[in-house]
């Protein structure tokens, strides 16, 4: 019974160990580009899912980082710039992409040097008052030749 | 038994001598067409610059200290890019893009005439110093290059490169740079040979730039 039980444990986590999810939100492929020695900002990108009713991510923390805020990398006209995000809309039973180039967590001043294969702890919080702890991998954040993340987890939403 | 005119022998000579030299000028232009007419190559990341651009000297640094100039580029072809250390998003994601271009491009023969240059457009925070943290961190073949305001100019300016520093949030803190994101392809001429913008596709990029160093092999 105890073994089936903890086989039952061990394939869960297994297979549910890439995600976090809390009430109606969920995280997944949550991943931190490991940066330069000396670095003082370091950027995080997940897929949010959001389950339930519209809400907003409206703030990140980590014991990790002295501050977090969510930003998103606009080109136009060929300039690139940052744009702050106070709030990010996440819609009922939608799905929001954080990824290079585009929404990231801008992670500052972090308390540790990070390596590749590390993690990093990140809560976040929402208008609808839950709360979500992620977990994300430190990760080279090289590319194949063919511009793919080749450790991408890719998650279907059901 | 009708007369027919007949010309003098002179006329038909000259007939003769004329239409020779019509075929012969007609060939010669032909050749002149075909030689300048290669087929352009059907680009998928890019633009190739109606004319290869001169570029004028510069005086910049790389991130060994050492003075890079326009002799730098000389000799070997260069995908050049502009950006800042402090910059989480988009410079490190490029820093990734070119890294997978150049896995490709190493893998054929131009490989070995193929380098890639970082240029900090925040010499208020970028030193060589700090470049030498940062950018072997991506790849130890790239070469980081910085200097002061007037001097990147004079090689922004002439490349249709821009960047802004903002004011920090808050006083004495951090500040961004927003600044082209196109990367520039500049031939062993030392000239603007094409220039690839935004949406960076690694693939495409290494598919363009070995077409166009064949057309330009094509086209010496």
């Amino acid at each position: 019974m105890k073994t089936l039980l903890n086989t039952w444990l061990l394939l869960s986590g297994l297979l549910f160990g890439s995600m976090a999810h809390a009430g109606g939100l969920m995280a997944d492929n949550a991943w931190v580009r490991a940066a330069p020695p000396g670095a003082t900002v370091m950027a995080a990108y997940m897929v949010l899912h959001n389950h339930g009713e519209a809400t907003q991510l409206t703030g990140v923390s980590s014991d990790a980082f002295a501050s977090i805020d969510l930003h998103r990398t606009v080109i136009e006209k060929d300039m690139a710039r940052m744009e702050a995000v106070p709030a990010l809309d996440l819609p009922m039973h939608g799905m929001v992409t954080l990824e290079p180039n585009g929404l990231h967590l801008m992670l500052m001043n972090p308390k540790a040097a990070f390596k590749a294969g590390d993690k990093v702890e990140l809560t976040l919080q929402f208008a609808n008052g839950e709360t979500l702890a992620v977990s994300a991998e430190v990760r080279a954040g090289d590319m194949d030749a063919d511009g793919a993340d080749p450790h991408a987890h890719h998650h279907h939403p059901h | 038994m009708n007369d027919t005119p007949r010309r003098s022998p002179i006329a038909t000579f000259l007939l003769v001598i004329a239409a020779v030299i019509a075929v012969l000028a007609g060939m010669w232009a032909a050749q002149q067409l075909l030689q300048r007419q290669q087929p352009q190559p059907v680009l998928k990341a890019s633009t190739l610059l109606p004319q290869p651009r001169e570029l004028a000297d510069f005086a910049l640094t790389d991130h060994h200290e050492r003075p890079f100039s326009l002799d730098n580029l000389r000799g070997q072809w260069t995908f050049i890019f502009f950006g800042y250390t402090f910059c989480p998003d988009i410079c490190p994601t490029t820093m990734a893009v070119l890294g997978s271009v150049m896995k490709r491009v190493n893998a054929t023969p131009r490989g070995t005439d193929t380098r890639v240059v970082f240029v900090s457009v925040d010499p208020e925070r970028d030193t060589p110093a700090r470049l030498a943290e940062y950018v072997p961190h991506f790849n130890p073949d790239f070469t980081g290059v910085t200097g002061a305001d007037a001097q990147l100019e004079s090689l922004t300016r002439q490349a249709g490169i821009l960047y802004h520093r903002n004011e920090p949030k808050q006083p004495g803190g951090g500040y961004e740079v927003d600044h082209s994101a196109s990367i520039l392809l500049i031939d062993d001429r030392a000239r603007l040979h094409a220039v690839f913008s935004a949406p960076h596709n690694p693939a495409d990029m290494a598919s363009d730039y070995l077409q166009l160093r064949d057309y330009d092999e094509d086209i010496r």
